[in-house]
């Protein structure tokens, strides 16, 4: 615990988890769909940033691009659901207006 | 030349400030976002994950373009949204939200300082043997499974309640 507040990297896995957190409170927060996408880049980006730093840390330096990339491919995927549900809902809505 | 450290903070702060200006600024919001994801790429970049930052910034763009076009096409109903989502936020679902965030916060926290520095050191094999001593690590760890497993519930309970939270149902 000692060594990795004393460590370098410390200061950049607090922002990237304090980036994935406000993703997340944006994402429960707010219900308008279009807020999505932000929360969505803000978990996202949080959650690769700290994959690739903890892998880097240990001198893995291809390894981390390798886990950032599987991270970021499935943390897409999951916005890109997110949003297809949500596109899908507000037509829905509007048809039902419409009616 | 500023430390890593510094450049972090920095850039995590304007980030910050571009999301909450793009979510604030209703009109402006794409460039807003647009800013925040080009920032988003240059902190992969200092992380070290070269390929990574270039994929996220075709990805982030491609999203940004996407706000944009789904916006114009959903307008009036949004605005017709506005009235009804004010009305329905309250204090008690503020703190449930910031309760969660905290969590995942912490959580991801506790995941770094349970792994880190502890991970194997694999020298002179090929990338799939290093990626299976790996996986192998992560799987037979005692505290790993109780951080993700922790951690893939509460995102998708999180994805639960925000379509909850649409319904109103919350």
């Amino acid at each position: 615990m000692n060594s990795l507040i004393s460590s370098e990297i410390f200061i950049p896995v607090l922002c990237s988890s304090i980036l994935m957190a406000t993703g997340m409170f944006i994402f429960l927060q707010s219900k308008k769909w279009e807020n999505v996408i932000p929360a969505s880049v803000l978990m996202s980006t949080g959650t690769c940033v700290e994959t690739s730093l903890i892998i880097r840390c240990n001198g893995e330096t291809i390894l981390a691009d390798f886990f950032a990339f599987i991270v970021l491919m499935i943390s897409t995927v999951f916005i890109l659901i997110m949003l297809f549900i949500i596109i899908e809902k507000e037509k829905k809505r509007k048809e039902k207006d419409n009616w | 030349m500023p430390s890593v450290k510094a450049i972090f903070l920095v850039i995590t702060l304007m980030i910050l400030i571009f999301v909450a200006l793009s979510i604030r600024l209703k009109n402006k919001s794409h460039w807003f976002l647009f800013l925040s994801a080009f920032l988003c790429s240059i902190l992969f970049f200092i992380s070290g994950a070269w390929f990574t930052a270039i994929v996220s910034s075709i990805i982030f763009g491609f999203l940004t373009v996407a706000l944009f076009f789904v916006k114009k096409r959903f307008e009036i109903r949004n605005e017709r949204n506005i009235v009804e989502t004010t009305e329905k936020n309250n204090f008690k679902k503020l703190l449930g939200n910031a309760f969660i965030s905290s969590l995942v916060f912490i959580l991801s926290l506790y995941f770094i300082i349970s792994i880190n520095f502890d991970l194997p050191a694999v020298e002179d094999e090929g990338f799939l043997e290093r990626i299976g001593v790996w996986g192998d690590y992560c799987l037979t760890q005692k505290t790993v499974p109780f951080v993700i497993i922790p951690s893939i519930f509460l995102i998708f309970l999180s994805g639960i309640m925000a379509i909850q939270n649409r319904k109103g149902k919350v």
